[in-house]
């Protein structure tokens, strides 16, 4: 086997972070930090029991997201030269990432929504020239990568909420659970003695499940709120078809693959697979207690800690996020949040191979909201960037510095009627 | 661990306290939903426009007293009483109905009526004042706009006050008609949501209490008409059952420390001013035994 | 790293929290006469009054009662008196009152209709139509009675004085 190879399916989409894309306008410039707030409809996504608490009988939110994403992995390759080359993956997104309605409705409050909570559209075009390989004296003369992927979750349901108190709400969502994910990866090496290593993989994936989430909002004081929420996705039928498409002339002796002997020195020889599974992989269980501090009517303070249980190969891993909101006057309002998006992956260790990269992003965020009698307008900017390490060489201990860096603009309205 | 559960269990603590303590209030409300609740001049112009009309036709059911002094001296009591409420645009307007049966009304903008039959069944100026206030408080909380879901925040985008007033077309005046004929309706016959009754006996009995006159006043009151009241249950369908508001009322009480001293009846006055119209209800035997 | 990361948040959301304790909460008396007690009750002893629009800082609320500072004076006032905004002008805003009536009435001159038909107010729902006639004359008669604030001012501290014997 050559040298660079596609890294392991796993490391395709990022089901390694939880945060991703922030939802909500209100919610996204908060840092997300919307548990104990949730009084708008993002909180259908957020904490369902805030819907009880919005001022307005009826109001409706949408939002559109465009998220920039580069992930650079540091120094992946070396030439014959010495030079060393970062390998850089790019994502770009413009999509309508929230919509939602909420309307009195009997005793409590209805909501309806839509919400992206992920959405990747990761691209990497890039050549090489003259890369080491490790046949002695056969240099990578060219070495192409293209990737194409996408993989966006869709969240669609109602909600219903509860005044149970004058300082207790309690509200659920039952969210239909979606998630389309397309891989397309096409690798080629042009060795410097005319053999080549070729692979094409494509993967098409469809989740359908349930998103029940539970919420609850305690008021102990008129200054304080508190929440808790819990959310756990619940796949019922997965679809996956994978089809790879593999030629490696390069090889001095021929592969045995599922039992069967490919020898790439004939021309004619080409390796295709095509299968179709049904995996369904519950993800893990969310729980989210936030904290809300209204220290007047111009100013809050808010904050969440969230915690998501260990499944399968994730471990446990917790998310802090923080913001504030500070009203101008009645009409403008600034928001700032800050937050984590930690891996659920282990941390890399320097004596095995094949491992799944580890990043966590910190990110921060900013917006503005500007107020009419029935309407409101924001515009947010999000920053977030993450260190970590991977190992994109199949079977090989190198470990790579990886670098995520996330630019998010979103563009908001919210009415009330 | 153990270290970590210090703090924590510190805070529940806290939060235990404060819970304790108040009563989770508004602080939720951010400054730009606050400033949109905010009364425009409109608002009352328009509550009282509409109010004016709804006391006119009021009249027209049922006449006004013929008892100058008397009304005159209702007005001082009332307008004494409306110092106190959070109602800055309305202008208090009161007056007593020629009827026997026992009731008080209020219109949108500050009219408020009393029957003579309620004040021959009242003992002192503190009784009145409480229903006085009661009444009050149904004008300062826009309870009749907001029962109608004509105050903007419900239903209609504008405010429907505001868009009654502006029409001028066919259509706003039968909108006109409809909805004086339903403020008549809750008036006369559905009444007030039972929250917004208690909420007006809570804020009525503050009022008089600020005014300085005895909490217990209409405690009293409704205790006395009771008996009255079961006969004539027809005309009561727009309260609360008198045991839900007299336990509220007592709640409201005892969260009342009323001081210095027990407060006020003013009952010398209160007989003075309504001389007249007790002597012209002599003939009324069952009244004058249940005064 | 991460501490230090955790540490500079910590320190961010201590400065917003600590600068928010500078704002407290401004309230507005709603009405005519607010009563300024020592105390979170009416038991307490009466410090003064506060007229109508008054702006006061609260620092906080108990039991009902504001807690506020007014003049250099700090006493508490009564929730029930006291607004988040500023009350109302009462003069000077008739005419535009007005405009902004016809200006708001524009917008969206077919709202009421469909309240009132989401209302179940029908045409043809005409119980109170008999109720429905109006006695203007008898409303003068009863505007006649109206009292001036100051004229009420003066009867509630006379009933005040004549029962405590002042």
């Amino acid at each position: 086997m050559s040298i660079t190879a596609v890294q392991g399916e796993d490391g395709f989409a990022d089901d390694q972070h939880y945060v991703n894309v922030l939802v909500g306008s209100r919610a996204a410039s908060l840092g997300g930090a919307y548990t104990a707030l949730a009084d708008d409809p993002s909180g259908c996504y957020y904490n369902p029991a805030g819907i009880a608490l919005a001022p307005y009988q009826s109001f409706s939110a949408s939002m559109n997201v465009f998220q920039r994403s580069l992930k650079t992995y540091e120094h992946a390759l070396a030439d014959t030269e010495g030079n060393l080359h970062d390998w850089e993956q790019e994502s770009s997104t413009l999509l309508p990432n929230f919509f939602g309605v909420i309307k009195n409705f009997g005793k409590g409050v209805l909501g309806i929504s839509y919400a992206v909570p992920d959405a990747i559209n990761r691209r990497q075009r890039q050549s090489f020239r003259n890369i080491q390989s490790n046949i002695a004296g056969n240099p990578v003369e060219n070495f192409t990568i293209d990737i194409n992927d996408s993989d966006r979750t869709f969240l669609f349901g109602p909600s219903y909420a509860v005044r149970l108190s004058d300082n207790l709400s309690l509200g659920g969502t039952l969210y239909v659970y979606y998630r389309d994910r397309e891989v397309v990866r096409n690798q080629l090496l042009q060795f410097e003695q005319g053999q080549h290593y070729w692979i094409n993989y494509y993967e098409t994936r469809q989740d359908w499940g349930l998103r029940p989430i539970l919420g609850l909002i305690w008021e102990p004081h008129q200054k304080l709120a508190l929440g808790l929420t819990a959310a756990k996705t619940f796949v019922t039928s997965g679809k996956l078809k994978q089809q790879t498409t593999f030629r490696d002339s390069s090889a001095d002796s021929p592969y045995i693959i599922d039992g069967i002997s490919y020898d790439f020195s004939d021309t004619d020889t080409l390796y295709f697979d095509s299968t179709t599974t049904h995996p369904s992989d519950d993800q893990p269980l969310s729980l989210t207690l936030g904290a809300s501090y209204f220290v007047s009517p111009r100013l809050l303070a808010t904050m969440d800690l969230s915690f998501h249980q260990a499944e399968d190969q994730k471990e446990a891993t917790w998310n802090l996020a923080a913001g504030a909101e500070y009203y101008l006057t009645e009409s403008i309002a600034l928001r700032l949040g800050l937050y984590s998006d930690r891996a659920n992956t282990p941390e890399l260790s320097s004596n095995a191979t094949n491992q799944a990269e580890h990043v966590d992003i910190y990110g921060a965020s900013f917006g503005v909201a500007v107020f009419s009698q029935q309407s409101s307008l924001s515009l947010g900017f999000g920053y977030a960037r993450g260190e970590g390490e991977a190992q994109i060489v199949s079977d090989s201990l190198t470990i790579q510095d990886v670098t995520i860096e996330d630019l998010t603009i979103y563009l908001a309205a919210g009415y009330s009627f | 661990m153990c270290q970590g559960n210090k703090p924590v269990s510190a805070l529940v603590v806290m939060v235990m306290v404060i819970g304790l303590a108040a009563r989770a209030d508004c602080g939720r409300q951010r400054i730009n939903v606050i400033a949109k609740e905010q009364e425009a001049p409109a608002d009352w112009q328009t509550e009282a426009w509409f109010g004016r009309k709804l006391a006119a036709r009021i009249l027209g059911s049922i006449p006004l007293c013929d008892c100058p002094a008397a009304n005159r001296y209702l007005n001082l009591v009332g307008s004494g009483l409306a110092l106190y409420a959070p109602a800055p645009g309305a202008v208090f307007t009161f007056g007593i109905l020629d009827s026997e049966k026992v009731n008080a009304y209020a219109t949108p903008g500050g009219y408020i009526f009393v029957t003579k039959g309620a004040i021959l069944r009242m003992r002192n100026e503190a009784e009145l004042a409480a229903v006085l206030g009661h009444e009050i408080a149904h004008v300062s909380c826009h309870h009749m706009v907001k029962s109608l879901g004509l105050n903007r925040h419900q239903d209609s985008a504008v405010g429907g006050m505001a868009v009654l007033v502006g029409g001028t077309t066919g259509s706003f005046r039968q909108a006109i008609s409809q909805g004086l004929e339903k403020g008549l309706e809750i008036l006369f016959d559905t009444g007030y949501s039972r929250k917004q009754e208690l909420e007006a006996d809570r804020i009525g009995m503050q009022l008089a209490v600020t005014a300085g006159y005895r909490k217990d006043g209409l405690v009293n009151f409704l205790k006395r008409i009771h008996g009255f009241e079961a006969s004539a249950a027809e005309d009561d369908r727009s309260h609360p059952t008198w045991k839900v508001r007299l336990q509220q009322l007592e709640a409201s009480m005892d969260g009342l420390h009323q001081d210095p001293g027990p407060g006020q009846t003013r009952e010398e006055r209160f007989n003075e001013a309504f001389a007249q119209l007790f002597d012209s209800d002599i003939g009324d035997e069952h009244n004058r035994s249940s005064r | 790293m991460n501490t230090r990361r955790w540490m500079s948040i910590a320190v961010c959301l201590g400065i917003l929290l600590l600068s928010g304790r500078v704002f407290g909460e401004t309230i507005y008396v709603h009405s005519r006469i607010a009563p300024l007690m020592a105390g979170p009750d009416l038991a307490s002893g009466k410090l003064g009054e506060l007229e109508l629009g008054s702006k006061l800082e609260a620092d906080r609320l108990q039991n009902g009662w504001y807690h506020v500072v007014s003049d250099g004076k700090s006493g508490w006032v009564n929730r029930l008196m006291v607004k988040k905004y500023p009350p109302v002008k009462e003069k000077g805003d008739q005419l535009m009152g007005r405009q902004h009536l016809a200006r708001r009435a524009r917008i969206r001159p077919s709202s009421l209709a469909s309240t009132a038909a989401a209302r179940g107010l029908r045409a043809e729902r005409n119980r109170y139509n008999m109720r429905l006639k109006a006695d203007y004359k008898a409303l003068e008669k009863m505007e006649s009675f109206r009292v001036t604030p100051q004229d009420a001012r003066c009867f509630v501290m006379k009933g005040s004085q004549n029962v405590s014997g002042q």
